[in-house]
């Protein structure tokens, strides 16, 4: 290799290193995960900043938004009545005996049974226990202090850690770390702040979120052509594709905007459409099965999902209730390696279904302001009836035969919510209304997670939740601070992801192993 | 002026006018217009172009078709694409579900293939609809068939149609190059196709509609 007179190299010497570097750098590539984990000091190891060796297998993020907010002293942070002393009878504490130990944990399960939610007339019979034993585990519980009790303000910073890293949310960062070469790294079906995009505009277009907001229908939209009756076969509708392609090749229109950045997203868009279709999404998405009049599939050309059946029984209300379907479709969209990370929550509607008529009351968790502990004890009932299905066919799904992984053993679960609840009620009060309230905690569930554990802890006297050290796990009771930051490192780290210059905080605590 | 005066007037222009209550305008002769040099092209200095979003795109589709806003698409002849299934993805808001109360302002990466989907489907409406009755014609009209082949691809009527079809969409005439490629597309279905002529109609609707130049402003 000689360089010019100038010094530098010539055109071809040029495109000749660039070969040896792309070359060098894919024989070399299986050791540089090792090189960056060689690169880890005894200090950082100490210090718990571990990073993951990058095997280039995908790991997966399962956002739940809790909207409205799940109060985690209605839960795995209960207080009983004979733990508060004189305030018991004032602050949100239950009788002893609905608060149940779970054994070997630190989570508790509450049990409620009430004839009617509020004014309405549906009885609540719930109980966490089976849950907490059969995932306890995989579980952990931080505690929390936001810095917002305005639903959609809050909703966002759940996601984002309050503008921890540049104002991206954690979908976002799962979807930068994991997501290339996926169709749609990241789909977003939740309500509110948990449906906004993150304030870093920097980062590829891939890795904001696709919203979707009829999970049942979307995967329709997923094929250019496939179920228009009378539209032409497929060999045609490249034809016509393609002439549309040359004229746009030399189109006065093209040129004069060719420098619009919508228009160059566009075609960037149309290239991965032709993608989307490639992988037949329209069919393994869907599932929805062939039931004409009212879903006439077969006679539009279509199918359901390969998976729809079993999809179908773990979810059977998912053409009518909205969380169900994106759960059906959250798992699919992590099957077929469509997404990265995904969204999913109930919304603030009214959903008729289920046993007792209704599957979501109007404004989910934040009924609470009605009747807080009926309110909380449904839609804690309703999440983790959900995650447990959810749950189930993760695990039920291979990831990698090779390993022995299943879909379950790379995925996490986050809880997230706007915020917790007041604690006070008037005397002894069994249906009363609450607020917004700084003070919670967050649910995480993974085998990546250290689990049966929980981060703070609850000071019973008051039912507030305390802090903890986000680096070793140490519980700082007395400390009320916001710790966002914390929350959101922790999601991270517990997956693995390389946060280089992120400046977020230490948070092995959350970590497993 | 006198009343018996406006009266004559008036129906001296109803008279004029060809039709009771109806203005026909002369129809305009069909022009193409040449290609122009794309080295020639100013650039637009702010490029700033804005997606149509899902009321405006299906109002353009229906009016450029001459079909109701409500039968331009529905996903298994019942759910509305525009208004319903595929509302967000062509940048619509959805308030009272998601909270969703503002458009991202940018288009999603399923919007193109939405896109698609409401041309594929207005045109294959609008065509059959067309060729079922050719009397009451709207759109395909006046172009030889025969055993579902276009009788002269490179014919007037051909050329005519493709006019049509862009003033319509486009609102502008179309270029030589246009209806060149277009009339090379007639001859690359009759090749491919079980019913070229109808799969013509389609596909040149179908280009046109989903161009970038029409779904953007």
């Amino acid at each position: 290799m000689s360089l010019k007179r100038n010094g530098r190299l010539s055109r071809r010497e040029m495109l000749k290193a660039l070969s040896l570097a792309a070359a060098g750098s894919t024989t070399l590539s299986p050791f540089l995960a090792g090189c960056r984990q060689a690169q880890q000091t005894p200090e950082d190891v100490e210090r718990g900043l571990r990073r993951d060796a990058l095997d280039g297998k995908p790991r997966f993020l399962i956002v739940v938004a809790a909207a409205g907010g799940a109060s985690i002293v209605d839960s795995f942070l209960a207080v009983r009545a004979g733990e508060a002393g004189l305030n018991a009878a004032r602050l949100n504490t239950f009788p002893d005996a609905q608060v149940q130990a779970v054994a070997n944990s630190p989570f508790r399960a509450v049990r409620v049974s009430n004839p009617r939610l509020g004014s309405i007339p549906v009885p609540v019979n719930t109980d966490q226990l089976a849950f907490v034993n059969k995932y306890k585990d995989d579980m952990l519980v931080a505690t929390s202090v936001g810095t917002s009790v305005n639903h959609v303000i809050a909703q966002k910073r759940s996601i984002t850690g309050n503008a921890a890293w540049k104002g991206r949310t954690l979908q976002e960062c799962v979807a930068l770390q994991w997501g290339q070469g996926f169709a749609l790294p990241n789909v977003n079906m939740a309500v509110g702040g948990f449906g906004e995009r993150g304030t870093d505009t920097s980062m590829p277009a891939s890795v904001y979120a696709e919203t979707v907001t009829s999970p049942s229908l979307w995967p329709l939209g997923l094929d250019g052509s496939r179920g228009v009756r009378g539209a032409p076969a497929r060999a045609e509708v490249e034809l016509a594709r393609q002439a549309r392609a040359d004229l746009e090749a030399s189109s006065v229109f093209g040129a004069t905007f060719q420098d619009s950045d919508a228009l160059k997203r566009w075609n960037a868009q149309r290239a991965e459409g032709a993608r989307l279709e490639a992988q037949d999404l329209i069919t393994r998405l869907n599932v929805i099965p062939d039931l004409p009049p009212r879903v006439p599939l077969s006679q539009y050309g279509l199918a359901s999902s390969p998976d729809g059946a079993r999809v179908r029984q773990a979810f059977p209300g998912f053409f009518d209730d909205p969380f169900q379907a994106q759960a059906a479709l959250a798992f699919l969209l992590l099957k077929y390696r469509v997404s990265v990370a995904v969204t999913i929550g109930p919304d603030f509607n009214v959903t008729l279904g289920g046993a007792n008529g209704l599957a979501n009351p109007p404004l989910a968790f934040d009924f609470s302001h009605n009747d807080h502990r009926s309110g909380q004890a449904f839609m804690w009932a309703r999440l983790l009836a959900n995650l447990d299905q959810l749950i189930t066919l993760l695990k039920a799904e291979p990831f990698d035969p090779a390993t022995g992984e299943s879909l379950w053993d790379r995925t996490l679960i986050y809880v997230a919510t706007d915020f917790g609840r007041t604690r006070p009620r008037p005397d002894n009060a069994v249906e009363f209304g609450s607020g917004h309230d700084l003070n919670n905690g967050f649910l995480m569930l993974s085998p990546m997670v250290k689990g049966n554990t929980v981060l703070g802890g609850v000071e019973a006297s008051s039912t507030l939740c305390y802090g903890f050290d986000p680096r070793t796990g140490t519980p700082q009771p007395g400390k009320l601070e916001s710790n966002e930051p914390d929350i959101f490192s922790g999601v991270l780290t517990a997956m693995g992801a390389d946060l280089s210059g992120s400046g977020l905080p230490d948070a092995s605590a959350f970590k497993n192993g | 002026m006198r009343p018996e005066r406006l009266l004559a007037l008036s129906s001296l222009a109803v008279a004029l006018s060809g039709c009771p209550g109806r203005i026909i305008e002369p129809p305009v002769p069909p022009i193409v217009v040449d290609t122009p040099d794309a080295g020639s092209l100013a650039r637009s200095a702010r490029g700033n172009l804005r997606f149509k979003g899902p009321e405006r795109l299906q109002a353009d589709f229906a009016a450029a078709l001459e079909l109701q806003p409500s039968d331009v698409c529905t996903e298994l002849g019942q759910y509305q694409c525009a208004t319903f299934v595929h509302n967000v993805a062509l940048g619509g808001v959805d308030p009272y579900g998601p909270g969703l109360y503002e458009s991202s302002g940018i288009t999603a990466v399923t919007t193109p293939l939405v896109i698609d989907r409401l041309a594929w489907s207005a045109c294959t409406k609008r065509v059959d609809l067309d060729l079922l009755a050719p009397g009451l014609a709207q759109v395909f009209r006046g172009v030889p068939m025969s055993n579902g082949k276009l009788t002269n691809p490179e014919g007037q009527e051909v050329s005519n149609l493709i006019v049509d079809l862009t003033r319509r969409a486009l609102t502008r005439d179309p270029y030589a190059n246009e209806v060149t490629r277009y009339v090379k597309l007639a001859k690359d279905l009759e090749a491919t196709s079980a019913q070229p002529a109808r799969a013509w109609m389609q596909s040149v609707c179908f280009a046109i509609l989903s161009s970038a130049e029409s779904v953007f402003y």
